[in-house]
């Protein structure tokens, strides 16, 4: 690997830490969330610092080319990744539905109109 | 001094009942509140057939949106104090004044520590409460015996951050955090009850994300993270 890329992938990794530190710091990201990227962002540090670290990988899985060891790492990454959030998108969407359902049976009940029906019948 | 006994409750129909038969008999006067974290079982259906104080979260929020949902209800409505208390049964209620009067001392947060007087077993879940113990003290300098009890006591100068701010749930991170923000922490020895009924929170796979979580939001976050002002 050229010193070129060694080094574009090491300042990759700070510019994502630093974008998720941002992010904390204006209230728009969870911790809990944040850690995947953090460990991302560390591993693309030490691949850019390291790189001896993926060749090895790559002879101990006869992959031929790191390169194609790095893509395969990161796409299979980004898809479990995928995975998660959809996973977690499901389950906004049906707790945001139930809050709403909630909500509105809930307004229904307690609106004006039925006070007054429900005193016409007392 | 107006302490508000904030309770989350997920699934502990099997406890809630002697729970609170039990705190209301060992501090009467005081007030309470249940806060219902969208329980699948009939939780809910028990503190209204007991008419106990209860706020009902249509979704499972987990842990730490339930007690901010607390932390809300104590912020508008005036209270000194919130105390983080386990549906479970495994906080004692007799500790609570004891609590309470470090407040008055000018504590912003009061844990309700096993360790203070008594030693810490070792065993595999101290060993995290340990690392826990040691990023704390250095990143704040302060001991704290017992940091990952799960009994609180947070003041006024803490609640209004609590009730608002994200990432600030009621764990030892916010702990290391609020005390970067000035924040004064006591501890008071207590002994806790093993849970009788029901499951906990935490299983195997989640303490590990927990753990990871926790450590990293102490170690690396909480350094980056900007101080907020302490106001009364």
């Amino acid at each position: 690997m050229s010193y070129r890329i060694r080094i574009l992938v090491a300042i990759g990794g700070i510019l994502v830490f630093a974008f998720i530190i941002s992010s904390i710091r204006r209230s728009k990201m969870m911790i809990g969330d944040s850690v995947f990227w953090f460990l991302f962002s560390l591993a693309l540090l030490i691949i850019g610092i390291f790189p001896e670290i993926f060749f090895a990988i790559a002879r101990t899985l006869h992959v031929a080319s790191a390169s194609n060891l790095a893509y395969l790492f990161l796409i299979g990454l980004l898809l479990i990744r995928i995975f998660q959030q959809d996973l977690k998108i499901s389950q906004l969407t049906t707790k945001l539905q139930r809050l709403v359902q909630n909500m509105a049976i809930y307004q229904a009940d307690h609106s004006e109109d039925r006070k007054e029906t429900d005193s016409e019948h007392k | 001094m107006r302490t508000l006994i904030a309770i989350p409750a997920y699934n502990e129909a099997e406890n809630i009942e002697r729970v609170i038969h039990h705190l209301q008999e060992t501090l009467p006067g005081y007030d309470y509140v249940i806060i219902n974290d969208g329980s699948t079982d009939n939780t809910k259906e028990i503190c209204q057939a007991n008419h106990f104080p209860m706020i009902d979260q249509a979704v499972n929020l987990g842990l730490a949106g339930t007690f901010q949902c607390g932390m809300k209800y104590a912020l508008y409505h005036g209270y000194d104090a919130v105390i983080q208390f386990d549906g479970d049964g495994q906080h004692r209620p007799e500790y609570i004044p004891e609590m309470e009067q470090k407040i008055r001392e000018g504590a912003d947060i009061v844990i309700g520590s096993r360790f203070v007087t008594k030693p810490k077993p070792s065993s595999m879940r101290m060993f995290g409460s340990d690392l826990i113990q040691f990023f704390t003290r250095v990143t704040t300098g302060q001991k704290i015996k017992d940091p990952t009890s799960g009994m609180r006591m947070y003041g006024k100068r803490v609640i209004r951050a609590m009730a608002e701010q994200i990432n600030l749930a009621p764990e030892p991170d916010t702990i290391s955090y609020l005390m970067r923000c000035g924040a004064k922490v006591a501890e008071v020895q207590v002994e806790m009850d093993e849970r009788i009924a029901g499951e906990s929170y935490l299983t195997a796979w989640r303490s590990v994300q927990y753990m990871s979580s926790v450590c990293l939001s102490i170690l690396f976050i909480g350094a980056f993270r900007k101080r907020i002002p302490l106001e009364d």
